[in-house]
């Protein structure tokens, strides 16, 4: 009798852990679908919202890095990773926008998986900028041309990607009208690093 | 933005703003020579008492683009609004002193630098916050004391000699007060109780978008107003006196005789890079002697006119002896006293360095200014720009 008692109860546990689990497991799918679809529908507003090319380059692919690129980044010894790239020809507000967000994000993944790739000609331009957005990451400069046969480079505008298994994932180009895609963005790159 | 305001409209007694009256008794004819753009300045031959001041380089006063200059009797006072964000204090012969550059909206910190003005009688800074709707007020040693909440909205501000103010406002700027909303100078005696207007924003200009590059000056006692779209520059000496100074005769070559309220942008920045027109940008500056003006026609040209003799030195560029289109000059941003003071970009100096030794044998060399040698020697192209005072010859 005890025994069929013992039986009873394991198979209640066993039941119990079996739906706290599935529940777990549902509410996080369902939060990557509703994650998935308000990033959709973001994406699609970026898509819509800029007809130019820029917007072409919203999209989220994958890319070969170039040789000479792995060169760099494997020097640094860093692999997935998110890589922001700006220089010093880009719009000043689109990188003043975008620290914030990226200091945000650092708390979450820490600043080690944020890489800054930058082009200042002038070492005092580059140190008024980083003066001035305090910035804590690490911080690589490079000649404006070195990578300029990715053609995202062509658009001459702020960009960055996910670095990982040699690869360029999530490439993305932040928009300063529209800050809710760049936080679901980041908010990807969290989920990604994890 | 103006919605930011609302409520505020009740600091205001619109039934006191008054309109101030203008009149035009002294007005003096400047006429713009014809073909100023194919013209060179000769630098060597129109300055006299040259010093130059590089201001200090370090760590904590990395100054990107000078937008404002204010030279008080012990101090320095430099403005980068858009690159390094900070207001850099210096002493006299460049030395560093403090930086105001700390944002947030803590006290003394600030979002956003729109315009600053100095009252150098009461020792005082005034950074305009837009985004803050304040003015922070900091000692010219850079010391935060207090600031204060404006009632309205404008784009640069200067201070009249019985202490009230003028403000360039923008059409679009103040709704939150209809009386004022579509005026472009507004006289107040705080920043907060307004007491006068003038000058109806212009329906071509409205419908182009197109802004001078300046608009309010400060000039001894008083402070020049050049509204956009206009060939006039009027002097304000309070609030209740404006008066036409100077008119700027381009004859047919002003732009303005060629444009109407219907021309769109596209089209007045076509003339623009049209030789045969010219387009005042608003940027004057007055020194007992002289007036400098900047008159756009597929670029910037410098005019210095001499108000003893009526005449005119213009031209695109700059030339030195032996050394051609001498681009780190620049037309000047400010005057102290009889000085006109222009800021040289050390990365044009780095490279002038360059093309001057090549250019130059050692006896040509050893017949230039020996201060400017040294300049030219000191200077790297990481350094702080370099303030060049000078004066100009009868």
């Amino acid at each position: 009798m005890k025994i069929k008692y013992i039986y009873i109860g394991t198979a209640v546990i066993l039941l119990a852990i079996v739906c706290v689990i599935s529940a777990f497991y549902f509410k996080a799918n369902s939060a990557d679908s509703t994650n998935d679809k308000r990033f959709e529908t973001l994406e699609k507003e970026a898509l819509t919202a800029n007809q130019d090319l820029q917007s072409k380059y919203a999209y989220f692919g994958a890319d070969k890095i170039p040789d000479s690129l792995i060169h760099l980044l494997d020097s640094l010894k860093i692999n997935n990773c998110l890589v922001y790239r700006f220089t010093q020809l880009n719009c000043n507000t689109c990188v003043e926008m975008e620290m914030p967000k990226l200091k945000k994000l650092a708390k979450k993944t820490g600043k080690d998986k944020i890489i800054l790739l930058v082009s200042f000609s002038s070492t005092k331009e580059l140190k008024i900028i980083s003066n001035k957005y305090k910035i804590d990451f690490q911080m690589y400069n490079i000649d404006l041309d070195a990578i300029n046969y990715l053609p995202i480079e062509e658009l001459n505008v702020p960009y960055c990607y996910i670095r990982k298994e040699k690869n360029i994932h999530s490439v993305f180009i932040p928009n300063k009208a529209l800050p809710e895609l760049s936080f679901a963005y980041y908010d990807r790159v969290a989920e990604s690093f994890r | 933005m103006a919605d930011r305001l609302k409520g505020y409209e009740k600091m205001v007694n619109e039934q006191q703003i008054k309109m101030t009256p203008v009149s035009a008794d002294n007005l003096q004819e400047i006429k713009i020579p014809t073909g100023i753009s194919d013209s060179a300045l000769p630098l060597d031959k129109i300055i006299t008492n040259v010093k130059y001041i590089p201001l200090e380089t370090s760590e904590h006063c990395l100054v990107g683009k000078i937008d404002q200059l204010f030279i008080l009797k012990d101090r320095i006072i430099v403005v980068d609004k858009m690159k390094a964000e900070g207001i850099y204090i210096f002493d006299k012969s460049g030395k560093f002193i403090r930086a105001i550059a700390a944002k947030g909206k803590g006290p003394g910190e600030f979002n956003t630098i729109r315009d600053v003005c100095v009252n150098e009688n009461a020792g005082e800074i005034l950074l305009f916050d837009d985004y803050s709707d304040k003015v922070n007020i900091y000692t010219t040693d850079g010391r935060f004391s207090s600031y204060k909440r404006v009632s309205y909205y404008f784009r640069e501000f200067a201070l009249l000699k019985d202490s009230t103010f003028i403000s360039y406002c923008k059409e679009g700027i103040n709704e939150h007060i209809s009386s004022i909303a579509k005026f472009n100078l507004i006289g107040s005696e705080n920043l907060q109780r307004i007491v006068s207007k003038s000058f109806a924003s212009s329906a071509r200009y409205i419908k182009n978008k197109i802004e001078n590059s300046e608009v309010l000056v400060r000039t001894g006692e008083t402070v020049l107003y050049s509204p956009t779209f206009s060939d006039t520059v009027y002097e304000v000496s309070s609030l209740n006196q404006i008066t036409a100074k100077y008119y700027l005769n381009m004859g047919e070559q002003n732009v303005l005789r060629h444009t109407t309220e219907n021309t769109s942008s596209k089209e007045f920045m076509g003339l623009l890079n049209n030789s045969k027109y010219y387009h005042y940008n608003g940027k004057i500056l007055e020194t007992p002697g002289f007036v400098f003006l900047e008159i756009t026609n597929r670029g910037k040209n410098g005019v210095f006119y001499s108000k003893k003799d009526k005449r005119i030195c213009a031209g695109s560029k700059y030339n030195i002896t032996n050394l051609p289109n001498v681009r780190f000059f620049t037309n000047p941003i400010a005057v102290s006293g009889s000085n006109f003071i222009s800021v040289l970009n050390p990365v044009e100096i780095a490279t002038s360095q360059k093309l001057f030794r090549s250019v130059s044998s050692d006896k040509e060399r050893n017949s230039y200014n020996p201060v400017f040698l040294e300049m030219m020697d000191k200077i790297s192209e990481n350094d702080n720009p370099v303030l060049m005072f000078y004066s100009l010859r009868n």
